[in-house]
């Protein structure tokens, strides 16, 4: 190419110039620049031609059988690491799609571009549909569960519910806000009860969504249509429920939202940029509070016994509200007779965004490929089959939940939309101390720990990782500041206190391992930023936190320099768990080290090696997934597909509930895919399987059905 | 299922899948605490989980292997590695059946099979199974062409083919920017400086294994990419060994050339083959690639036919003091004796002492002489010594020398350290 050129150049010395790459070796090679010919006389010396051929110029012939080579839609790795990145899927979709199509003549139609169902042998075109037909899928359109379409989705994301009369533009005009520097963008603007935060805009629609319906069907007049499951919801609304988020989103009931007086300013938070006028909306008092107390009273119902505030709650409860929230629970202490004006749009209004979200897509692929008889056995657990009485409430009361359980099932966007109305965690009404009189005497987050570390991650997700660090910060700082409040001998608020020192020993330990999960989630945030340096840095703090874990962490950060390619670096770091387990012993610390030993292995190319320790591994502990599966895995590599699958399926027979694994699924579907034309026929069986075991959370992207 | 029905049907199927490395499986951690709600809930379905690391369930990173998801892009210097599968997908046994696997480029056209022998018979539902790799040279479109020859039951000879298309990519721009230092004070002479900047323009994170810089017969070289620390050789890049996508790096490098060329000042001229950068890298799972660029070539600074070096020069001088200064003077020609005469003119600063225009008498080629000077600064700070000019009598040419080296002048109150 054009090494060979450069022998005649005489390139400026001192200029920076551009020196042609070669590959190493080989140099002489490669400057002929022929342009290749596929045209009749290479190809045609082959004899059996005429078998199969006819005398079309093969150049045509070629392009007509173009393909991509290889195979394989999204893996459960895309959709479980790094779903909340659709923009990144797109893009992967994208350079693949141009590959299939770009190099062929416009006019030239592809020959099957039909999905993998073909069983016929031999079928001239069959290998495309391995190809890119399953693969270029955007993830959007994979998720059946949808009745709603893509643009349906998206639709309440622009458009502001009807209940928000205000036009965006407006909003900037009148009010110059202070702008925070990331875009506004007028979809931010959508919710009457916007919380305080500059929550970052989803950047793709929710995907599987059903127009949401405004809040004010929720929480102001009677809507006419209640859905079967927000009915059920509503249902806490008016009671209990409500006290963990918000008396006015409980208050529907009477007609109107009692008149409030008293504009005591002193606690009246700045309003946030973002909001629009109707920040006029009639601000709330706790008053209404009292019945649902004496509803309590005297029960033994664990809620009941909530109120009342013990050592426990305020170890767990601990929190340090934001300046303007501080000021706000100081006046309602200051003012006992509730009557403290505060913004309705500090106050969070949580309400269901969605009914039946979800819906059940392990039964719709059922539908499509097993027929109604097959499908009808089938059975999920929905809103519907938990009893509305507080036996159900108490599994689905608590938001955190929820929200919790929606990210479980992969629904960020859903997660982040129910998530909007409590903002950035720290509005007053947050706080029991806004209750004085449901709440006597009891301070502290209503809000628990968990729930602020899965609002902070979810945004990861979403692909916004750097909020997702944002949020996590605020976290560790609330954290480090309660640490230090204890070991000042102070409270865990920075009060003075009348603690036992077990006591203090024992909120000691908790606020370290709460400040150790934070850790956690940041190093994990970090590793999905692909900032390696930073999140093998946070992982080695995680193990100050949780030293017993040091075994896992320190091969972990062995396998993230793994994955850099800094092979060297991962050895160093798997010597040194050898050295740490080598103290402790133990079969656990044998596997981790083989396990090790055998990801080196890999990084060497050595998959027959690395075939040998997972193995060893099975001698110890037959039943563990990730040797078997990893063990199969390195036999593909070495060429022996037949008995790869083998490994896999007796595996998934063997204890299907334990095996059936996202990953697991992955790799046997990619396997039947490359092993026959029949790959169809294996995958339903694996679909029939799947459909006895697992939860609708089950990602049935896996099984490259669709 | 069928929508375009395939113009013959063959008992044969063939299937290919490029093999990249697995890739590890992450999961999503969703915890809480003992009072929430849920209780050990979550905690408990995250130990449930295969995937999850055991004991330590919040990492992200597991260790369940994944398959590879698509093709992915492949770059110059790496190894295209790929599964051909051919399955018997009928009810009958076929004989000799031979498959070949080509690859195409733009310039030839490769067989990667294994092994060309044919396969005597292949029972139904029975696979032939080869792994193919090779160290992709070239840049641009490739063509995998595998081709099935076998034969029935009936004995008819059947024959299919099919193409895989895929491009190749540049994984790194390099660019490269040298420096002569004449350095002509020490006892090295002629060094060359080289600074390479290698980009990293993949959609993925690459570990610079190895970047050296293989030196042409002329030269020695010396890396500078690594500091020595407490005895131990810390690279300059430390923890940061590998280059994020668009990540530019820079490495320097320090050629010399070696005595035999050194000393003839004359060899080394014009443009020069410096050497060339070998590059290895690794990605996912120690993926390995690597480059070398074609021969760096460089031009060397033009010394004219007379070269005038400094031998030795203070470097603090006092106000309105005298100092000495050692000039080397080098007939660079390659047959001309030269006959030069000395000037020296003053500049604003700089006063040279002594007589202007005299005779330095005959200069062989490839001889040098060396010629003290004196001279003084009338201004302090620090002071380019200029002025010098040799002209050769025989061809009434003028060489200028200006601005040949620098010296600190302080005023005489403050003492000069010698």
């Amino acid at each position: 190419m054009e090494d060979a050129r450069g022998g005649e150049e005489t390139p400026a010395p001192q200029a920076p110039h551009l020196p042609p790459l070669a590959p190493a070796e080989e140099q002489g090679l490669l400057f002929q620049e022929e342009t290749i010919d596929l045209g009749g006389d290479e190809f045609g010396s082959e004899e059996n031609e005429s078998a199969s051929e006819d005398s079309t110029p093969l150049v045509d012939k070629l392009n007509e059988h173009m393909m991509e080579s290889v195979l394989i839609s999204d893996s459960p790795n895309n959709s479980e690491g790094d779903v909340g990145d659709l923009g990144q899927v797109r893009e992967e979709a994208e350079p693949r799609g141009e590959g299939d199509s770009g190099p062929e003549p416009a006019g030239t139609p592809s020959p099957t571009s039909e999905a993998d169902g073909d069983c016929a042998p031999g079928d001239a075109g069959e290998d495309e549909a391995v190809a890119p037909g399953s693969g270029g899928a955007p993830r959007q359109d994979a998720a059946p569960e949808t009745p709603g379409s893509e643009a349906e989705a998206a639709h309440p994301e622009q458009t502001p519910p009807a209940a928000d009369p205000v036009p965006v533009c407006t909003i900037f005009s009148q009010r110059a806000p202070p702008a925070p520097g990331d875009g506004f963008e007028p979809q931010m603007v959508k919710s009457p009860s916007f919380g305080g935060t500059s929550e970052a805009p989803a950047r793709t629609p929710p995907q599987a969504v059903q127009p949401s319906p405004s809040l004010s069907t929720f929480f102001g007049d009677a809507a006419a249509s209640h859905s079967l499951a927000s009915d059920f919801f509503d249902s806490f609304t008016t009671s209990a429920f409500v006290s963990v988020s918000n008396p006015s989103a409980g208050s529907p009931t009477p007609a109107s939202p009692p008149p409030l007086a008293v504009p005591g300013t002193e606690g009246r938070p700045e309003p946030v940029a973002t909001r629009g006028p109707q920040a006029a909306a009639p601000p709330v008092s706790p008053e209404p509070f009292a019945h649902i107390q004496a509803v309590f009273a005297g029960s033994d119902d664990p809620f009941a016994t909530a109120l009342s505030m013990s050592e426990m709650d305020r170890r767990n409860d601990a929190w340090l509200p934001g300046e303007a929230t501080r000021g706000v629970l100081r006046a309602v202490a200051a003012q006992q007779r509730g009557a403290v004006f505060v913004d309705k749009e500090k106050l969070t209004m949580p309400g269901l965004r969605f009914d039946n979200i979800q819906g059940d897509a392990v039964k719709d692929l059922m539908l499509r490929f097993l027929g109604e008889k097959a499908a009808a056995k089938r059975q999920v657990l929905n809103a519907s089959s938990v009893e509305p009485s507080f036996v159900g409430l108490k599994q689905l009361i608590l938001w955190f939940v929820r929200l919790a359980l929606l990210v479980k099932l992969g629904l960020f966007q859903n997660a982040e939309m129910e998530f909007e109305p409590f903002g950035n965690l720290d509005q007053p009404d947050l706080y029991y101390e806004y209750y004085p009189h449901v709440y006597p005497g009891r301070r502290g987050s209503m809000v628990p720990f968990s729930m602020r570390i899965l609002h902070a991650e979810l945004q990861q997700y979403l692909g916004n990782p750097q909020e997702s660090l944002d949020r996590l910060h605020r976290v560790k700082t609330v954290c480090s500041k309660i640490l230090a409040n204890l070991e000042q001998g102070l409270a865990e608020d920075g009060g003075t206190s009348s603690v036992t020192p077990e006591g203090r020993q024992a909120s000691i330990r908790l606020w370290r391992s709460r400040l150790g999960r934070v850790m956690y989630s940041m190093a994990n945030c970090l590793l999905l930023m692909k900032d390696y340096v930073l999140a093998v840095e946070a992982y080695h703090s995680v193990i100050t936190y949780y030293p017993e874990q040091q075994p896992q962490l320190l091969s972990g950060i062995g396998r993230i320099a793994l994955q850099i390619g800094d092979i060297k670096t991962a050895e160093k770091y798997f010597q040194d768990v050898e050295k740490v387990t080598q103290k402790s012993g133990g079969l656990q610390g044998k596997i981790t080290v083989l396990m090790n030993r055998a990801f080196l292995y890999l990084g060497q190319n050595n998959f027959a090696e690395a075939h040998r320790f997972f193995t060893e591994i099975l001698r110890m502990d037959p039943a563990n997934a990730v040797a078997n599966n990893n063990a199969a895995v390195c036999l593909l590599y070495l060429g022996k597909l037949k008995d790869s699958l083998r490994q896999l399926e007796a595996m998934v027979q063997q204890d299907p509930r334990h095996y059936l694994h996202e990953s697991v699924l992955f790799n046997l579907t990619t396997m039947y895919e490359l092993e026959s034309s029949r790959s169809m026929q294996k995958k339903q069986s694996l679909l029939e399987a799947v459909a006895s075991k697992e939860g609708d959370s089950f990602n049935t992207q896996c099984l490259k059905l669709a | 299922m069928e929508v375009n029905p395939p113009k013959q049907e063959h008992l044969l199927a063939l299937k290919v899948m490029r093999l990249t490395k697995p890739t590890l499986f992450t999961n999503i951690p969703v915890t809480c605490e003992e009072k929430d709600l849920p209780g050990d809930l979550f905690n408990q379905l995250m130990r449930d989980d295969p995937s999850t690391v055991n004991g330590a369930e919040v990492l992200m990173l597991g260790e369940m292997l994944t398959l590879p998801q698509n093709f992915g892009n492949i770059f110059l210097g790496e190894t295209f590695s790929s599964y051909i599968s051919v399955h018997n997908d009928s009810n009958q046994v076929v004989k000799d059946i031979l498959v070949k696997a080509d690859l195409q480029t733009s310039s030839q056209r490769l067989n990667l099979s294994a092994s060309n022998a044919a396969v005597a018979e292949l029972k139904p539902d029975c696979c032939i199974d080869d792994v193919i790799h090779h160290e992709v040279k070239e840049i641009g479109t490739h063509i995998l062409v595998c081709a099935v020859s076998y034969t029935t039951q009936a004995g008819e000879k059947m024959y299919f083919r099919k193409f895989f298309k895929f491009q190749v990519l540049k994984p790194l721009d390099v660019k490269t920017k040298f420096y002569n230092a004449e350095s002509d004070l020490s006892s090295v002479t002629d060094e060359v400086f080289l600074e390479a900047q290698i980009q990293n323009i993949t959609t993925s994170p690459m570990f610079m294994e190895k970047v050296s810089l293989e030196p042409s017969i002329m030269y020695n070289v010396t890396e500078l990419n690594s500091v020595s620390q407490a005895g131990e050789c810390v690279s300059t890049f430390r923890s940061r060994a590998y280059l994020q996508p668009m990540d530019t790096r820079q490495y320097l490098y320090c050629l010399k050339p070696k005595k035999e060329f050194a000393e003839k000042a004359g060899i080394i001229k014009g443009v020069t083959v410096i050497g060339k950068l070998d590059i290895v890298w690794k990605t996912n799972l120690g993926e390995r690639g690597r480059l070398q660029t074609s021969q760096l070539q460089r031009m060397a600074p033009g010394y004219g036919d007379v070269r005038l070096s400094l031998e030795a020069i203070p470097d603090t001088v006092n106000l309105e003091e005298p100092f000495h200064i050692t000039c080397k003077i080098t007939n660079c020609s390659s047959e001309r004796t030269m006959d030069l005469v000395l000037e020296m003119c003053n500049t604003n600063s700089i006063h040279w002492c002594g007589i202007s225009g005299r005779q330095l008498g005959k200069l062989h080629p490839s001889s040098s002489l060396c010629l003290a000077l004196t001279l003084l600064s009338s201004v302090q700070g620090l002071q380019s010594v200029s002025g010098l000019r040799l002209t050769d009598t025989f061809l009434k040419r003028t060489y200028e020398y200006d601005d040949i080296a620098q010296v600190c002048v302080v005023s005489s109150a403050i003492k000069v350290e010698s």
